[in-house]
């Protein structure tokens, strides 16, 4: 059984613009499979708690930035599938340029002088 | 509204549930994930809810994120609040109790002045709807009331007039029911045809009164009933229609009723019937109001036409009045005709005093309701002190001030909620008891969404003036301070400078109250203790209206006479006389007289104050003639004809020789009136109060057979015999010189009472209110002293060790208030002083502008000011000085 490794907690502020990244890729998961995905995506650097994606997927949700619905997983377990609207995607490219500014900006800081 | 709230709760009830389902399919995934990788079922799915956490803390923070928390957080609040009431229910009872009584008075009396002066006609388009009123044109002083028309003038306008869609025209009489109602009389309102049509009003049940049914005379004895007549005298009865109705010596048929809330167009009452015009001899018996020309008895009213101007009409009507003036120079020699705009029952211009007198109690009681809320303001400062720690404790943990603000509010606004609904239920009482004083009954001042609306605004101004302030204030301080729990330290200045804003309007209010208080007291005793100019005991007052048929002189002078000899040889009797009216008995006229050889002003009245007199009158009345004599029988002259003759004598009064004939005497001198020859004046009688208590008018007094076009006459006789057997034998003898109608018989003194009564319940019920204010004062001023010297107590008691004087320590806190006193005293007495000024310049002399009942009221208001301050101040001279050593 693979243990986990502990993780890096997501920084505040980042966990919506990465939930609309892994939706962004056009498919529709739900809440377990989004965590799962980002986890697996970063290498398993970054944990995602439970508590913070759910509210984040409601803010989501109440923003018109994805959709939800229920449907069956392939173990046919009741799920809510997520998708993002093209309005959520619009609102993903804003988020992700203002983020490469701001990371950019920290960058040159931290270089050696 | 109720289903959105409803669907915002089942809407966040659903999302709730849709989370928690959401939840557990998580976790059943994550278990699913786990059983993959090799745990047993169970394992998984413990480790997969462990791994999530506590599901109820994320619930909760999930059910935060979503912002439908402020119906929520306001519902707690007032649950707490209440619990906290509860807690204190005299404090609350009492809050509840003074908001009440200040909403509902409030409510009441704007509601009244609503009714009377703002509310429009209930008509369709009301502000198209004027009244014509004839007046005189060397008298333009005088404002003539919209009663004042004569009829047959009516009918030569209905032709000429232009821009009018329509004029109709009423005259009201108070008419005799029989039948069942036999003994009652109502206000009625005789009409011309088209009167229902002019107003554009529709019936609640039948029909109103047709074009056609004017004519002719005595041919349609139709009548329509308003919905007050309809409700007290036939309980709603569903087959109102086609009922019978007997009125005066007629039967009518009722067509139909009036809506709720017409109470016809005349200010002067409440209409409860109206009738066609034709129908008078039999209704009233007064046809002679519609036949004669200088009978002015009439009000006229007109609908403009739609694009029709008062001035187009104000032009046809100037016309119209100068061909009047030149066709019958002596009945309408002198009128005017105006026009003017009656979209409401009661204008400014016909009452002007009604509309001050109301908004000045409004006023007052408005204050009041101010003092009354300020001493609440007061008591919430104090409970929001006691709350501090436990505010502190809210900040700490993470509370913003807007929500420390609201839960603040919540006390307030439950306490002003119920005082709002009591409000309603006092307001609702209050209009009920308006609307029985006689001079109201025009007035419905229903409860309706209108004044709902007011009482609402009241209310909500009341909340925000005394929960705000505490509230703000409370958000505003730092925790810690508030955690440690005060006392020791001077209180915070923002806190007492409201304390002592507040006092300062108190006492200021007070003094305006108590001043107006003792001044309406004061006037009311001048005019009970005042001579009245005539011996009131023992004199009855009967007023004799005859039924119809009659015409006026003929056979009048015989029956008067007859009525006269009868009653003189009545037991006990020594005067009797008869004449137009009576002393303080309403319903006088004035007559257009000129004096030969006066010089009038431009615009000076020529109308003054008069009565028909017969022989003996002064003597019944125990005037004092001091110059001529009384009439005689031979100043009637004869009584040939209906047509008025021009008279020989007259008497004036002193203050009308005053007037015209200054430092001469009057005997001899000579006026005219009628526009006919002169008369002699042949005496002189000292002033009496025969018209108002208040003041004296000039009078002139003509001999009895003048009438003026009024068939009503007053028997006066001084009976020593017992009043109440007095009463019934005078009845018996008017009431068998058939056909006289009932007489309604006064004793003077019933009369003197009956004048009184209005300045008598004003001063009482301005002396409550004064005394109200007095003591909400003194309760705000022993709380503010004896929060201070609960304040200051270790630093008092440490003074007291070193060896103060108990004097000392009065002069530290009364001190204080005693500044405040005075300010507040100065700014109420300039306040009571302009208010005084105005009421002067209305109600003119009757109303005194003495000193001395404002240093009454500031002798009261310092006495009670000091012994509220002084009681705390003594207790604080009391401190044990070892014990606030010890606490310090």
């Amino acid at each position: 059984m693979a243990l986990k490794r502990p993780r890096d907690e997501i920084p505040p502020g980042t966990l919506d613009m990465l939930i609309l990244s892994t939706l962004a890729r056009g498919r529709e998961l739900h809440g377990f499979e989004i965590a799962e995905a980002i986890e697996r995506t970063s290498v398993d650097i970054l944990r995602v708690e439970e508590g913070s994606l759910y509210p984040a997927l409601q803010r989501l949700l109440l923003s018109g930035w994805v959709v939800g619905e229920w449907g069956r997983t392939a173990e046919n377990r009741r799920a809510r599938y997520y998708r993002i609207t093209p309005a959520g995607k619009r609102q993903f490219e804003s988020q992700v340029e203002s983020y490469r500014r701001v990371a950019g900006a920290i960058a040159l800081i931290l270089r050696p002088a | 509204m109720a289903n959105y709230a409803r669907w915002m709760f089942w809407r966040r009830w659903r999302a709730n549930a849709d989370f928690a389902e959401e939840i557990a399919s998580h976790v059943q995934l994550e278990a699913d994930q786990l059983q993959r990788e090799g745990m047993s079922a169970a394992d998984a799915r413990h480790v997969a809810r462990r791994t999530f956490g506590n599901v109820g803390a994320w619930k909760e923070r999930f059910h935060e994120s979503r912002r439908v928390l402020l119906i929520d957080n306001i519902g707690r609040d007032l649950v707490h609040a209440w619990r906290g009431l509860r807690r204190s229910p005299s404090f609350a009872i009492v809050v509840v109790f003074t908001l009440a009584i200040g909403i509902g008075a409030n409510a009441a009396i704007i509601s009244v002045i609503d009714t009377a002066f703002l509310r429009k006609l209930p008509v369709p388009a009301p502000e198209r709807i004027f009244a014509i009123f004839s007046g005189d044109v060397h008298n333009r002083a005088r404002s003539p009331s919209i009663g004042w028309n004569s009829f047959p003038d009516y009918v030569d306008l209905r032709a000429r007039v232009e821009g009018a869609d329509g004029l109709a025209a009423y005259s009201m009489e108070m008419l005799p029911l029989g039948d069942t109602l036999a003994g009652t009389s109502v206000w009625s309102a005789l009409v011309s045809g088209n009167y229902f049509d002019v107003l554009g009003v529709r019936p609640a049940r039948g029909r109103f009164i047709r074009p056609d049914e004017e004519a002719p005379r005595g041919a349609h004895s139709v009548v329509v009933i308003s919905d007050a007549f309809w409700k007290s005298r036939f309980a709603r009865d569903e087959h109102i229609v086609g009922r019978q109705l007997a009125i005066g010596t007629g039967r009518f048929t009722i067509v139909g009723v009036a809506p709720p809330g017409f109470t016809g167009t005349h200010p002067e009452g409440r209409t409860d019937l109206w009738l066609p015009y034709t129908m008078s001899a039999e209704a009233s018996g007064k046809d002679y109001v519609f036949d004669n020309r200088d009978a002015r008895f009439t009000a006229i009213i007109g609908r403009l036409a739609p694009a029709a101007s008062l001035l187009q009409v104000q032009g046809s009507l100037d016309r119209a009045a100068h061909d009047l003036r030149t066709t019958y120079p002596d009945l309408d020699g002198a009128l005017t005709l105006r026009a003017a705009k009656h979209e409401r029952l009661v204008t400014f211009e016909q009452a002007p005093e009604a509309l001050v007198s109301f908004t000045l109690v409004w006023a007052m009681i408005a204050l009041l309701h101010l003092v009354a809320c300020s001493n609440i303001a007061s008591l919430m400062l104090a409970r929001a002190a006691a709350r501090r720690q436990e505010v502190g404790i809210r900040i700490c943990l993470g509370a913003s001030r807007g929500r420390i603000a609201l839960q603040s509010l919540a006390e307030p606004a439950l306490l002003a909620f119920f005082g709002a609904v009591g409000g309603v239920m006092i307001a609702r009482w209050i209009t009920l008891l308006i609307t029985r004083m006689q001079f109201m009954s025009a007035m419905d001042p229903g409860l309706d969404v209108r004044v709902l609306g007011i009482v609402a605004l009241i209310t909500v101004a009341t909340v925000v003036e005394f929960g705000l302030a505490p509230a703000l204030g409370a958000s505003r301080r730092d925790p810690l301070t508030m955690l440690r729990g005060s006392s020791g330290a001077r209180v915070t200045g923002s806190r007492d400078r409201a304390g002592r804003l507040l006092v300062v309007a108190q006492v200021a209010v007070s003094l305006i109250l108590l001043a107006n208080a003792a001044m309406l007291l004061r006037t009311f005793e001048r005019q009970s203790r005042g001579t009245l100019g005539f011996d009131a005991p023992h004199l009855l007052v009967a007023s004799v209206t005859p039924r119809s048929g009659s015409s006026p002189t003929n056979d009048w002078a015989s029956r008067i006479r007859e009525i006269t000899t009868r009653a003189t040889s009545l037991p006990g009797v020594s005067h009797v006389a008869v004449s137009s009216g009576a002393p303080l008995l309403p319903g006088g006229f004035y007559q257009e007289v000129v004096v030969t050889g006066h010089q009038y002003a431009e615009g000076e009245p020529r109308a003054v104050s008069g009565q028909n007199i017969g022989p003996g009158y002064f003597a019944t009345l125990g005037a004092t003639l001091v110059r001529g004599r009384e009439f005689t029988e031979t100043d009637r002259v004869n009584e040939a004809g209906v047509t008025f003759h021009g008279f020989d004598a007259v008497v004036v009064n002193e203050a009308m020789a005053r007037r015209f004939w200054p430092g001469e005497d009057a005997l001899g001198k000579q006026l005219s009136y009628r526009h006919q020859g002169a008369a002699t004046v042949v005496g002189v009688v000292r002033d009496m109060h025969d018209v108002t208590l208040s003041t004296i008018v000039s009078r002139v007094y003509f001999p009895l057979l003048e009438l003026p076009a009024t068939p009503r006459f007053v028997v006066i006789v001084r009976s020593t015999a017992d009043p109440a057997a007095s009463r019934l034998m005078l009845r018996s003898t008017i009431v068998s010189s058939s056909p006289m109608s009932e007489p309604s018989i006064q004793t003077m003194a019933e009369l003197l009472d009956g004048a009184l009564s209005l300045s008598r319940i004003g001063s009482i019920g301005l002396a409550i209110c004064g005394g109200i204010a007095l003591l909400l004062t003194a309760i705000g001023l022993y709380g503010l002293v004896a929060s201070w010297g609960a304040e200051r107590r270790n630093e008092i008691g440490i003074r007291l060790a070193l060896g103060a004087q108990p004097w000392q320590v009065h002069r530290l806190l009364m001190g204080g208030v005693g500044r405040l006193i005075l300010v507040g005293a100065a700014i109420g007495l300039g306040g009571a002083v302009a208010m005084i000024r105005v009421e002067k310049s209305w109600y003119g002399p009757s109303i005194a502008f003495e000193a001395w009942p404002l240093v009454v009221a500031v002798l009261v208001l310092s006495a009670a000011a000091a012994t509220a301050a002084y009681i705390p101040s003594r207790r604080a001279t009391r401190i044990d000085p070892a014990r606030s050593l010890r606490a310090e």
